[in-house]
């Protein structure tokens, strides 16, 4: 199974400047692919959407941000799965009532955060997080956080919520690369916190490499941002790494499994599939 | 005269954006206090005075944004003038009356903040040419933050100077935060005559590449108090004096003009 565990739809009523809708409908057509991966033609069997950033950064009804997001998922609740965009600058009990709401009837299977888009210092934002972090512990979600750019979204600056919050899976988004890399702090970061992942996407070939050898392949998460990035092109990324070395680290297939969807599947709480879809 | 261009005034302090509290009183005390240039002193007489802009992120009341800054340069309107701070989404129609009633009320320069607004100028040409329009038959020269990805490059910025070329344009921190686009910024200002560049955040080897390809009429001093001292960015600008490899033996003219003559013309103050 093959999951996505970082995209975003948004339909024509986003706040975004300039971008064209990215429906539910168009990301179900990204991910049927078919894309070669494992030497099989593969689809993507399930996406975790979110809605556009900038959906969430001047709409104060926190409801309504993520309104088409949890329609889509209703709509298709075997390929799209929620991911509440949580922004600490509004108001945070609406925002946690809204996140409850979110997973207990649009079954939203994760929460993240955007110190970029919503402008604040990760690491000085702590005490405005700690009530989503509790709650995100409590309903068993994992907790994304952009990283990648200066000021406000270096892997380091997520390290008081790391400590503080050990029982929660913290996903460091993008491999922490974004116009400049920070993917050597993130993998540091990483390697000495069992609590905290990596999405692989946006990420250079070397950087997944250190990050699948130093953190190893159950803490790397298939993400590829899209539609900011393609699909194909990050899976590609992921199956290179079964080839031999130079060019690969000869990443074993069930490995390459773990990358590609299994350990989403286990920090999501997703069922195991009947049987993976193969297309071909 | 001498003119710090770039001066945050806030009564409370935010944390989460990484402003700190800098009152009217605060700025106005800084300014007095005698600089150590070299082997002389000399006193800041004036500043553009702008607010956090995440004050501005939300809402588009602009003389109720702007109520502080009003205040305060009504209180010292010798040394200090306002600085509007616009984000993209506002209409620009409907807000160009309270451009035109701030710009009577000491308000001499307008902000955009790509990084809190969250925005790319050049793919917000649309939203942002009635603010331009607005601005342009005012007179008032637009400072635009620069120095960080993903949003606050110098680049994007050549786009709406060269969309407004009879407009000013002043790229704050020479391009530089916590990484520095301070070769970008030089390469936007040389070819668009109508940008200016800070001199603060910007290192001396850059200073001295900015005055090299541009020459001195068109940077601008400015601090970016309370984030910066306007002690460091005197004395960033004082180096420049000694001779050679140290300096670059900046005459007292070249450095006359960046320290407030050209700011001043910009400003018409």
């Amino acid at each position: 199974m093959i999951v996505d565990a970082h995209v975003h739809i948004y339909d024509e009523n986003s706040e975004a400047l300039h971008q064209l809708p990215f429906t539910a409908e168009a990301l179900l057509a990204q991910m049927d692919g078919p894309y070669d991966v494992i030497g099989e033609a593969r689809r993507v069997d399930v996406s975790v959407a979110q809605p556009h950033p900038s959906d969430s950064m001047r709409v104060t009804d926190i409801a309504e941000q993520h309104r088409y997001v949890a329609e889509s998922a209703d709509r298709y609740p075997d390929r799209i799965l929620g991911c509440m965009l949580f922004n600490p600058l509004l108001d945070i009990a609406q925002g946690l009532a809204v996140l409850k709401e979110l997973v207990d009837c649009h079954g939203f299977c994760a929460v993240k955060v955007h110190p970029t888009m919503h402008g604040y210092f990760l690491d000085a934002a702590t005490d405005r997080l700690a009530p989503v972090m509790r709650l995100a512990a409590e309903l068993g979600l994992v907790v994304i956080v952009h990283t990648g750019d200066p000021p406000f979204a270096e892997p380091v600056q997520a390290l008081a919520l790391i400590e503080q919050f050990p029982q929660t899976t913290i996903v460091l988004a993008h491999l922490a690369t974004q116009q400049v890399s920070y993917s050597h702090q993130a993998i540091y970061l990483a390697r000495d916190h069992p609590n905290v992942c990596l999405e692989a996407g946006w990420g250079i070939l070397p950087r997944i490499k250190d990050a699948v050898k130093i953190v190893g392949p159950d803490r790397v998460l298939h993400a590829t941002d899209c539609p900011v990035q393609e699909m194909g092109s990050q899976l590609r990324l992921l199956d290179i790494l079964r080839r031999e070395a130079p060019i690969g680290i000869s990443l074993a297939d069930a490995d390459a499994a773990l990358l590609l969807g299994g350990n989403a599947m286990r920090l999501l709480g997703l069922p195991e599939p009947s049987a993976t879809a193969v297309l071909s | 005269v001498i003119i710090d261009g770039h001066v945050t005034l806030s009564f409370t302090a935010d944390p989460l954006a990484g402003v700190q509290r800098f009152s009217v009183e605060d700025i106005i005390s800084r300014l007095n206090q005698p600089l150590a240039f070299g082997d002389e002193t000399l006193t800041i007489e004036r500043a553009v005075v702008g607010s956090p802009a995440r004050s501005t992120a939300v809402g588009s009341d602009l003389e109720a944004q702007h109520q502080v800054i009003s205040e305060a340069v009504n209180a010292y309107p010798d040394r200090l003038c306002g600085c509007i701070t616009l984000h993209p989404m506002l209409d620009g129609q409907a807000v160009a009356p309270a451009i035109k009633r701030l710009a009577k009320d000491g308000f001499r320069a307008v902000e955009l903040n790509p990084t809190i607004h969250g925005f790319l100028p050049h793919r917000s040409l649309g939203e942002l040419a009635p603010l331009m329009r607005a601005t342009a038959d005012l007179g008032l020269p637009v400072m635009v933050h620069t120095g960080e990805p993903p949003f606050a490059f110098p680049t994007p910025v050549a786009y709406l100077a060269e969309a407004h070329p009879h407009q000013s344009f002043v790229l704050r921190n020479l391009g530089s935060q916590q990484v520095t686009y301070a070769r970008e910024a030089i390469y936007v200002a040389e070819r668009n005559p109508n940008v200016h560049l800070e001199t603060t955040w910007g290192s001396t080897p850059m200073l001295k590449e900015a005055l090299r390809v541009l020459g001195p009429e068109r940077l601008i001093f400015a601090s970016d108090m309370p984030r910066q001292d306007a002690s460091v960015a005197i004395a960033a600008l004082s180096a420049l004096r000694s001779p050679v490899p140290l300096g670059i033996a900046l005459a007292p003219l070249a450095l006359t003009r960046i320290l407030g003559d050209n700011l001043a013309k910009l400003l018409r103050w």
